[in-house]
């Protein structure tokens, strides 16, 4: 009992099924059926927790759907270190985010649909993170993709959600096309999808192919953990219910990706240029999601946009060879971020689905378990010490760090550009400084000063213990994960427990490395930022305005998203033109051109359907005579 | 020469001609409505050939020859003739709902002397039993077609039908007769030997020649398919059903038998004429489909096509050692026996609209997920699953199909079926984005909701099962089409090939 994985998945499924089949005549039921079977689902991932501790890994063939030759279709489970800690982490906060979810979509006439998509969203990651085998992944990886596009599009009445929906379907669309394919060439050159004997065949593998496998997946992770240039989705899929927003698009969908190059690591460990494509991809988003978040003024956003440059930096530790480092960011972030994200929710709840910064402001008496948790949340992203991020993020910029150091020559060198990791790591900090410096700015303006819109605070109230008690758990979890998972550093339980996965989890070595004065210098960079925001916002410091002169151009650079939405939009109207143009060529030549055929043939042959004893038969006995000619003249003459 | 303990093996046959005969002398003895009769006494015929079927096998599993070696009893028969009596039971229900009390019985007694003549077909070792066994198959049908005789289009239907088919069947005995006077023998198994004797000479391929066109009009396979569309569309629907299904897959079993048994020589011959056809099969099939109005037109150029994926299979098989593994006749078996399955609940769903609206126009699917939610769940079951969408059986079918086209080393026969599939899926699709995604028109709403208590509470429900039966095996054998396929393994493996 303790050891059975398909329990996991199995509660989220039956509740899917109970809520769509029955939650229409019961709506009131549906939140709790949800949060029952994945508080079950969390139970049984402790407990499996428990019962695997020490074994390396345990994989059990559930069914095996199609076995035909050599090739085979299984479901199957692999649940080793890394399995387990994304379930605990895809299940715990998922069950925090179902339980809110019952007091965020109380008054929602719909919520039968809502916790229906939900408790499929948990069953199909779960099958995600479980699988032992890429086609099975990649199954759910779609199956993820669709909750995210029913679940962004919830409120289906709101043009802007519709259209948010399809954003992200069409972009992750991109991204999976270049999965699929590097999935079939995986296919074509190892003979197996799964991951055990992938790598078991990595010694004898092609070079190239290997490289060109490890990037066409990790296009598919960029689609999927939001990453440049296939970011543009994740901020408008935050016209989906708060929780939606948690859940999928900041704790657990989107870190898929991160978990896909860490899933692989021996693959990537064997193709350093796909690594370095992983880590500079990674630095790159971080740093530009970092600045477009300091200029955002709906709350969601500013969290969307921190979402997209945390997941660069785990794909940031990922290309420095620091897999472990990555799931630990993954975990911690998964916390914190959910923190905030139900914290603004509980914020938007309590302004009647106000999401604008500029209409908040002095809601922290109003919301003193909200702001509280929330404080500690943003503290966490700000990666001061002793919070969750901290930890994680120290770790990050440290792996980057010695990856740096590791090349004398620092130049772009035979180790695959060692010397971009100096660069990669002044980005690390810059991130940090702005990272700090956003989320404080976000939490002065919402919480802090006069309330800008008297009628909104007035009406302001605290949500219900649903939505209070996961906020407090999570900010338990962001404050203490770090230092429980991370102490001591590189070394720390994490880090022992994911080394157990070994064979499937490559560990980078610590070194002897200035531990310490790297922790000192994030934290001064993270402080850095911290103070300027509350210098600015806070004190009323001219701080932004002198930016300003010093950089005039770049706060319309950073409002306009670096003008990538708009070169997406342009690419995607460009796309659907050309879609369209050769649909309509497809009609017209070639559907058009098969009906008019036929009705010529027809006419031809003599009759239409009506006027059919007036030869057609004939006809068609002169088509079997011709067949007739061809098939024993073809085979005579052709033997 | 005839042992007596050979009828032992041939109950099953004897109990369908009984239930014919019965069902002749009912409709000649009694008066009133006998629907409840008719299909009472064709159910309770074919359930008990079943058991029969399973109760008579032969004690080794090997395949046992009888009368003199005309008819053979193996697994690969076996196979086929419980699929079959499961379709011909299916049709009789689906006709109760169709037909009045006395067409109803003919129309049983006629599929009861169909299902002979298919059970006898795949049981074939001999020629002569072959063409007999044809001709008791397709000489029913033709009446079937033409059933409502009253209606101009179904009787104009089993008249090219017939024509067409006597054509064919012309065809066949001039290709036996070629072969027997090649080999001087009419079974099949010595026929390899006096065509291997004598080598690809013109004379065999000619034989061959005529033999496979023959059996590609029985299989509607281009350019012999002609009579297809038409004839589903003129015949009343349940017998469209069967014939679309039924002879179908019988004459893909002989066609299968003949290419691995008596032919087996020529094949790699037989390989790339196959090839060649079964190419013309699935395109002309999937792109004639694409431009259909009329549901059972549709149907038909569907089933041309899946034909044409049949067809890849079987050139497939004369490639390989038959029997010896997977590759090869059991994905055949298997696409028949799940073809069969959704193609027949498709005709049932395009029944019940037909009821509903009076009409086979596509465009009566519109908004059928508003007003009829089960046979448009289903109906959507049977369209994803002809496309070949995972999990559905027919994305297994085509697996394993697609799998022993590649180990014969037809990869581009392999790439036209996958890519004539996503064809394909243009119009299957169309017809679930009709039923789930538009509004209906009003007057079909209004003439349906008039329709609607037409039919009897008892055979609507009938109905009902029939189309929840097809659904659910369609959607089963697509998760656990392991099953399946072993019995199809097992079958081929204890066969006379």
């Amino acid at each position: 009992m303790l050891n059975a994985p398909w329990i996991i998945p199995l509660l989220p499924l039956a509740a899917f099924a109970v809520n769509g089949l029955f939650g229409r005549r019961n709506p009131r039921w549906t939140g709790w059926v949800s949060t029952a079977a994945v508080v079950g689902s969390f139970a049984a991932t402790v407990a499996l927790w428990i019962a695997s501790a020490g074994a390396d890994q345990d994989e059990s063939l559930l069914y095996r759907w199609v076995a035909s030759g050599g090739f085979t279709i299984d479901i199957a489970f692999l649940t080793d270190a890394l399995t387990i800690v994304m379930l605990l982490v895809v299940t715990g906060v998922s069950a925090l985010v179902s339980l809110y979810a019952v007091g965020y979509m109380d008054h929602d006439a719909n919520k039968p649909r809502f916790f229906t998509w939900i408790p499929l969203f948990v069953f199909s990651m779960i099958m995600l993170v479980i699988s032992d085998n890429l086609l099975q992944l990649f199954v759910f990886w779609e199956m993820v993709g669709l909750c995210s596009y029913l679940l962004i599009g919830y409120w289906y009445d709101r043009d802007s959600a519709n259209a948010a929906a399809t954003k992200a379907f069409l972009v992750n669309r991109i991204g999976d096309f270049g999965f699929a394919i590097g999935i079939i060439l995986a296919f074509l050159e190892f003979g197996t999808l799964r991951y055990r004997e992938i790598f078991a065949g990595l010694g004898s593998a092609d070079a190239g192919m290997v490289t060109a496998i490890a990037c066409l997946l990790f296009v598919g992770a960029m689609g999927k953990s939001a990453q440049f240039p296939l970011h543009v989705w994740l901020p408008d899929a935050m016209e989906g219910p708060t929780p939606v927003s948690a859940l999928i698009h900041a704790a657990t969908m989107v870190t898929a990706g991160v978990y896909l190059v860490v899933r692989m690591n021996p693959l990537y460990t064997q193709a350093p240029e796909a690594l370095l494509l992983v880590a500079a991809v990674g630095a790159f988003t971080a740093v530009l999601a970092a600045t477009i978040a300091l200029v955002q003024t709906d709350i969601k956003r500013v969290l969307a946009y921190s979402t997209v440059s945390q997941l660069g930096l785990m794909f940031l530790a990922a290309g420095a060879g620091a897999y472990t480092v990555a799931i630990f960011h993954l975990a911690t972030h998964a916390f914190f971020k959910a923190l905030l994200f139900l914290g603004s929710g509980s914020v938007i709840h309590a302004l009647n689905d106000e999401q604008d910064m500029r209409r908040m402001g002095g809601l922290r008496r109003k919301l003193p378990v909200t702001y509280a948790t929330f404080i500690l949340g943003g503290l966490a992203l700000a990666a001061v010490f002793p919070l969750a991020g901290f930890w994680s993020k120290d770790e990050v910029l440290a792996h980057v760090f010695l990856k740096a150091a590791a090349d004398p020559g620092g130049a772009l060198t035979a180790d695959h550009g060692a010397g971009v990791f100096w660069l990669f790591y002044a980005t690390g900090l810059t991130v940090s400084v702005l990272t700090a410096f956003y989320t404080f700015r976000m939490i002065v303006k919402t919480f802090h000063g006069a309330p800008r819109d008297a009628a909104l605070h007035e009406h302001a109230h605290e949500s219900p213990w649903v939505m209070t008690v996961p906020l407090i758990v999570l900010a338990a979890g962001a404050a203490l994960s770090g230092a429980v998972l991370g102490i001591p550093p590189e070394h720390g339980v994490i880090h022992g427990y994911l080394e157990h996965a070994a064979g499937v989890l490559h560990l980078e070595g610590a070194g002897a490395a200035p531990t310490l004065i790297l922790a000192v210098v994030s934290t001064v960079a993270a402080l850095t930022g911290l103070l300027l925001a509350l210098g600015a916002y806070g004190r009323g410091l001219p701080i932004p305005q002198r930016a300003r002169a010093l950089a005039p151009g770049a706060e319309t650079l950073f409002r306009q998203k670096w003008y990538l939405d708009h070169l997406g939009d342009g690419f995607m109207v460009a796309l659907t033109k050309a879609a369209a143009m050769l649909s309509w060529g497809f009609d017209a030549g070639v559907v058009d051109g098969i009906v008019n055929g036929v009705g010529k043939l027809s006419r031809f042959a003599g009759g239409q359907a009506g006027r059919i004893q007036t030869g057609q038969a004939q006809n068609y006995a002169l088509l079997m005579v011709v067949g007739l000619v061809l098939t024993v003249g073809g085979l005579v003459l052709f033997r | 020469m005839i042992e007596p303990g050979d009828l032992g093996y041939v109950v099953p046959e004897l109990i369908v001609l009984g239930t014919a005969l019965t069902l002749l002398l009912w409709a000649a003895i009694t008066r009133g409505d006998r629907r409840w009769m008719s299909v009472s006494i064709a159910l309770a015929g074919n359930g008990s050939a079943a058991l029969m079927l399973f109760m008579r096998t032969p004690a080794d599993g090997a395949a046992v020859e009888l009368f003199a070696g005309q008819l053979v009893v193996d697994g690969y028969s076996t196979f086929f003739r419980t699929l079959f009596l499961l379709l011909a039971s299916l049709a009789i229900v689906f006709g109760a709902q169709r037909f009045p009390s006395a067409p109803l019985i003919d129309f049983a007694a006629l599929l009861q002397f169909s299902l002979l003549g298919m059970m006898l077909l795949v049981g074939a070792a001999d020629w002569a039993t072959a063409f007999i066994a044809i001709e008791t198959m397709a000489i029913p049908v033709y009446v079937l077609v033409g059933l409502t005789r009253f209606r101009r289009a179904s009787l104009e239907a089993a008249m090219k039908y017939f024509a067409l088919g006597a054509f064919a069947s012309a065809v066949l005995v001039y290709g036996i007769a070629w072969s027997y006077g090649l080999t001087g023998t009419t079974s099949l198994a010595e026929t390899a030997d006096g065509i291997a004797s004598r080598g690809d000479e013109p004379w065999s391929l000619f034989a061959l020649g005529l033999i496979l066109v023959a059996l590609g009009f029985k299989v509607a396979a281009v350019p012999f398919h002609a009579w297809t569309p038409d004839a589903y569309q003129g015949a009343p629907t349940p017998a469209a059903a069967f014939v679309s299904v039924g002879p179908k897959v019988a004459a893909m079993a002989l066609l299968a038998r003949v290419v691995t048994l008596a032919f087996e020589p020529l094949a790699a011959n037989i390989t790339v004429a196959l090839a060649v056809i079964a190419a013309a099969t699935m395109i002309l099939g999937n792109l004639a489909a694409i431009a259909q109005s009329d549901v059972k037109r549709m149907l038909g150029y569907s089933s041309i096509a899946h034909t044409g994926y049949m067809l890849v299979g079987v050139a497939a098989v004369s490639q390989t050692d038959a029997g010896a593994d997977f590759v090869g006749v059991p994905s055949v078996l298997f696409y028949g026996f799940v073809y069969a399955l959704m193609t027949f609940g498709a005709f049932a769903v395009a029944y019940v609209v037909e009821a509903q609206t009076d009409s086979n126009d596509l465009s009566a699917f519109r908004g059928l997920a508003r007003r009829s939610m089960l046979p448009a769940a289903a109906m959507a079951v049977f369209m994803l699953s002809l496309t070949g969408v995972p999990p559905l059986s027919g994305f297994l079918g085509k697996l394993y199909i697609l799998q022993s086209a590649v180990d014969a080393g037809l990869g581009w026969l392999a790439v036209t079926l996958v890519v004539t599939s996503v064809v394909s899926a243009f119009y299957y699709l169309r017809v679930v984005v009709l039923m789930f995604m538009e509004d209906e028109d009003a007057p079909a709403a209004a003439s349906a909701a008039a329709d609607a208590p037409a039919a009897s509470g008892a055979v609507a429900d009938a109905h009902s099962a029939v189309v929840a039966v097809t659904a659910g095996a369609t959607v089963a054998f697509g998760i656990v089409g392991g099953g399946l396929l072993a019995w199809a393994q097992a079958a081929v493996a204890s066969s006379l090939l």
